[in-house]
């Protein structure tokens, strides 16, 4: 994958670090040039010093022939400006940015930009998730939200244990994509049996998640 | 002065101007002189010295950025906004937050890298460039020179 990053030290930093190396290649824009400097010399890479809100730096960066690209610039409307910038005049299919005010998310996707990420949200979201299901399940949300995947740990009293997927009646908004059972990974059909123990990940809509988790979580 | 009053009281012909930069206090006193209801926003209230003496219209502190303060300055209601602060990325996301709250038929924008014009796609965007400004002044000059040569 294609991936420019945009501005941001500790940040950029950790994000050239989780990509680095796998298969990607990594273009980084920073005006500030101690940081250009500094991550130029531990990741082993190109650092474009150069103001990324300006058009012409995006495209020497050669931004067009990119997958994706993630703005960690320090003030949201920024972010927001690259975000724009990178979808509509050089069409990049992805463009994620950092959020500082949680306040700005709804807004930046009602605006078109698909990944917004705030540290203070995120954390909102997340104690909102486990309040609204289950401390017990963990789960992610994806496409603003609009899917959900939710792991279950499968216990002796549930009903579901020793049935089979098609007799199961699994409500129709979920789907169970895939079992853990230790050592393996199961890719279920409709014959696979659900057994105690097992780890259970499932998709839906957000909005179907409560019905689905309910039900795989019935007691006997 | 009743005529005034009138519109006054008129949210229908509410301006709000975004950013009390030079050409914001002119364009805030402007409208408002002209029996517009008007309404200068800046987080700055040191920027509202530069408003004309004379101005009858409304100051609001904030950060425009902020969908409260738009709310506070009535934004739903205007028929026109005015977004010239100093900063092309606080305008364009303002004028993005704008085009979405508001029914308002004109949102005007200042950008200093008028390229960035290609980010307001909604019809009701105008656009103003000072340098593009400056270059049609300076071809109207060079074009009176022409003429006063022959």
């Amino acid at each position: 994958m294609r991936i420019l990053i945009c501005g941001g030290k500790e940040e950029a930093d950790f994000v050239i670090s989780a990509f680095d190396g796998k298969e990607n290649h990594l273009v980084v824009i920073n005006e500030d040039y101690e940081t250009a400097k500094i991550l130029s010399e531990r990741h082993g890479i190109d650092v474009l010093v150069s103001d990324p809100l300006k058009i012409y730096t995006l495209a020497e960066a050669g931004i067009s022939h990119f997958d994706l690209v993630i703005s960690l610039l320090e003030r949201d409307v920024d972010n927001f400006v690259v975000c724009r910038l990178s979808k509509e005049i050089f069409q990049i299919q992805k463009a994620i940015c950092t959020v500082n005010n949680p306040g700005k998310v709804s807004a930046f996707r009602l605006m078109g930009i698909d990944s917004p990420i705030s540290a203070s949200y995120l954390l909102a979201d997340k104690i909102q998730g486990e309040s609204d299901v289950s401390s017990l399940v963990n789960s992610l949300s994806l496409e603003n939200k609009k899917v959900v995947i939710t792991e279950i740990k499968i216990k002796n009293n549930f009903a579901c244990v020793n049935q089979s997927l098609k007799n199961l009646a699994l409500p129709i908004e979920g789907n169970i994509c895939c079992i853990f059972r230790d050592p393996e990974v199961v890719i279920p059909r409709g014959d696979t049996m659900i057994k105690a123990g097992d780890t259970l990940i499932v998709a839906s809509a957000l909005s179907s998640q409560k019905k689905v988790v309910d039900f795989l979580r019935r007691e006997i | 002065m009743s005529l005034i009053k009138k519109k006054n009281s008129d949210m229908t012909s509410l301006t709000v101007v975004i950013g009390s930069s030079r050409l914001g206090a002119s364009l805030a006193y402007e409208n408002s002189s002209k029996g517009f209801y008007t309404t200068l926003v800046d987080k700055d209230k040191n920027a509202f010295k530069k408003v004309d003496a004379n101005y009858t219209g409304f100051f609001l502190e904030g950060d425009a950025t902020d969908e409260n303060v738009l709310a506070k300055a009535h934004i739903k209601e205007a028929s026109q906004c005015i977004i010239v602060t100093e900063d092309d990325s606080v305008n364009i996301y303002v004028a993005s937050l704008v085009a979405l709250l508001s029914k308002a038929r004109l949102i005007v924008v200042r950008l200093h890298d008028e390229k960035k014009a290609l980010l307001l796609h909604d019809p009701r965007f105008r656009v103003i460039s000072p340098s593009l400004l400056a270059h049609d002044a300076y071809e109207a000059i060079l074009n009176g020179e022409k003429k006063g040569n022959l």
